[in-house]
């Protein structure tokens, strides 16, 4: 592209970023009718719901070490950190892929095991699909169905999730899931393969659920799990953790956890014995990536590997952008909560 | 000319797995033939059976090639032993698949002739877990308390009958501590003191006979549809246990 082919052309929505929201809002204003121009300062799709193969994976970190909330890359570097060189993500697939990778880690002090670890793995490269945001779409849930009107669901592979486990006490435990998987498992006891059939009946019949709900309206889910079903240690873990998916040290209401259970329990059986699915190269990234084809078939303008300058609000209603190719106008501009912090200086905002 | 004819066969029984019609014409082409081919029919059977597994029809003729299997075969039991297997995995596999529970039901005798007493307590034990789990995953799924039925059966024994329906009567009580209303364990389990009196007057205490009339009538408030039969079940046992009502 040539150095200022973009000055001067005005667009409807300029949107920054390739997260999902933002895509998602890129393709419908296409479908809209208006013009759009989708950046993004990244070789690739989704921001920061990404999947990388290994050796992008570790660039990535190694670009993000001083942004507080990477998964710290010393875990497997384990060494201090003696210099500070600067990475570019490469848009392209390199077939010496490994001994890049190797070779940018070399000023990092990595213990001979490390390194042999990492070489072996580096071999397999394109066989990792690390997601940063590892995400898992109900069976019955409202992304699927939007997945499937958009006729996105028609391209995205996804692959059921078979078997759940849960980390407890030490081991790891396989949770069943339906009511085969329950009479079929050898994980849990009589008394609780009971309890988990009668929290999943009650919780699918629609009747039993309201009235549940009218009693227990004023509570927290773990509560209700412990007086009305009598649930507890690796039983009452699996089903938080597992099946409804709380975060750790958070809580829910009790309408809450029901409507998820709820939402759990009739997702089983659309698509098999699972209640969930996951994207074959990366839920996060994948779906990202067809909401901009979608929007790009509409008429929007892409550009990969394209960093936003400024932003300035010219007048009512008008913006300027100065990209790496040009400054263009803009009537609305939507962009990703990445860009905020660093694109933007705050009082222009 | 039969083997065209099983070809043909195979096409329209994948296609219409009820007709008895067909699965007959069948058999009687396989024991035309001079050298039949029991064990690949066996695979075939199991494909079919995996489209649709309570297809009656599958399961019957599926015994009919195992017999046919078990007269050419050297080793009988391990014919036997196979199905049991595979009743199991069925079984496993849904859990309320009545035709599983049902073909297990009529190898066990065989399984449990191959075995010397020890052998059969422990199979006997192994039936048990089996129903338990089945009873504790879905109480009310009337397979489990069938094949309890079939157990009873098959004992040797009024002792050991009685001792079956002991058992049986405590897995009741521990299910029921979780779920006191769960409607099929509470008829089960007056059936079974009903059953223990019959075969030895006097094995049932008083305090017994007394809670189950008590289960009966609480029977009729939690199960309203069927409350003549509840009554009806309280006007014969205690006419039987010389009680009052």
């Amino acid at each position: 592209m040539v150095s200022n082919e973009l000055d001067g052309m005005q667009f409807d929505v300029v949107v920054l970023g390739t997260g999902l929201e933002e895509s998602i809002i890129a393709s419908e204003a296409a479908a809209g009718g208006k013009s759009v121009l989708h950046v993004d300062r990244n070789p690739y799709y989704g921001g920061s719901n990404a999947c990388f193969s290994l050796s992008k994976m570790l660039e990535w970190a190694f670009c993000h070490r001083n942004c507080c909330q990477t998964p710290s890359v010393e875990v497997l570097v384990g060494g201090q950190l003696t210099d500070a060189p600067t990475f570019v993500i490469s848009g392209e697939a390199s077939d010496q892929h490994d001994m890049d990778t190797l070779q940018r880690l070399a000023p990092f002090e990595l213990s001979p095991e490390t390194t042999e670890k990492l070489q072996a793995m580096l071999k397999n490269d394109r066989s990792y699909m690390i997601e940063l945001v590892p995400k898992v779409v109900f069976c019955r849930g409202e992304l699927t169905e939007m997945l499937i009107s958009c006729e996105i669901g028609e391209y995205v592979q996804f692959k059921g999730v078979a078997h759940s486990y849960l980390a407890h006490n030490g081991t790891i435990e396989r949770i069943p899931e339906s009511k085969e998987d329950i009479f079929a498992s050898t994980s849990l006891s009589l008394i609780e393969k009971r309890k988990l059939m009668r929290l999943m009946t009650m919780v699918s019949d629609n009747t039993l659920y309201t009235h549940i709900l009218d009693k227990y309206s004023d509570t927290q889910f773990t509560q209700l799990l412990q007086d009305k079903f009598k649930l507890s240690g690796m039983l009452l873990d699996a089903v938080l953790y597992l099946i409804v998916r709380v975060n750790r040290g958070d809580t829910i209401s009790s309408r809450e956890g029901c409507e998820r259970l709820h939402k759990y329990v009739k997702s089983i059986g659309r698509y098999g014995r699972m209640a969930y699915l996951c994207g074959m190269y990366g839920g996060g990234s994948e779906i990202s990536q067809s909401f901009c084809r979608l929007c790009a078939v509409s008429g929007g303008t892409y550009i990969l590997n394209e960093k936003v300058a400024a932003i300035e609000s010219t007048a009512e209603n008008e913006f300027s952008v100065v990209l790496d190719h040009g400054t263009v106008r803009a009537k609305q501009i939507v962009m990703s909560p990445d860009y905020t912090s660093t694109a933007v200086p705050k009082d222009q905002i | 000319m039969l083997d065209g004819e099983l070809k043909f066969l195979l096409g329209i029984i994948t296609k219409n797995i009820k007709s008895y019609w067909m699965w007959n014409h069948r058999m009687w082409a396989l024991s035309s033939l001079p050298r039949p081919e029991w064990q690949r029919e066996l695979g075939l059977v199991a494909k079919l059976l995996a489209l649709d597994a309570r297809n009656y029809h599958g399961w019957d003729y599926r015994r009919f090639v195992v017999a046919q299997l078990k007269d050419a075969a050297t080793d009988k039991h391990e014919v036997d032993t196979q199905e049991f297997a595979f009743t199991t995995e069925q079984i496993n596999h849904d859990c309320a698949n009545h035709s599983a529970w049902h073909n297990r039901s009529k190898l066990l005798p065989e399984i449990l002739a191959q075995r010397d007493e020890d052998g059969q307590l422990e199979v006997l034990q192994t039936e048990n877990d089996l129903i338990l789990n089945a009873i504790y995953t879905d109480p009310d799924d009337q397979n489990a308390w069938l094949y309890y039925d079939w157990l009873l059966d098959i004992q040797k024994s009024d002792e050991d009958r009685s001792r079956l329906l002991r058992n049986k009567i405590a897995a009741i009580r521990e299910l029921l501590e979780l779920e006191e209303d769960s409607k099929r364990p509470l008829v089960e389990l007056v059936s079974a003191y009903a059953e223990l009196e019959r075969l030895q007057s006097g094995s049932v205490s008083e305090p017994e006979k007394k809670e189950c009339l008590e289960t009966l009538r609480r029977l009729e408030s939690i199960d309203p549809y069927r409350v003549g039969r509840y009554t009806d079940m309280s006007r014969t046992l205690s006419k039987q246990w010389a009680l009052s009502a």
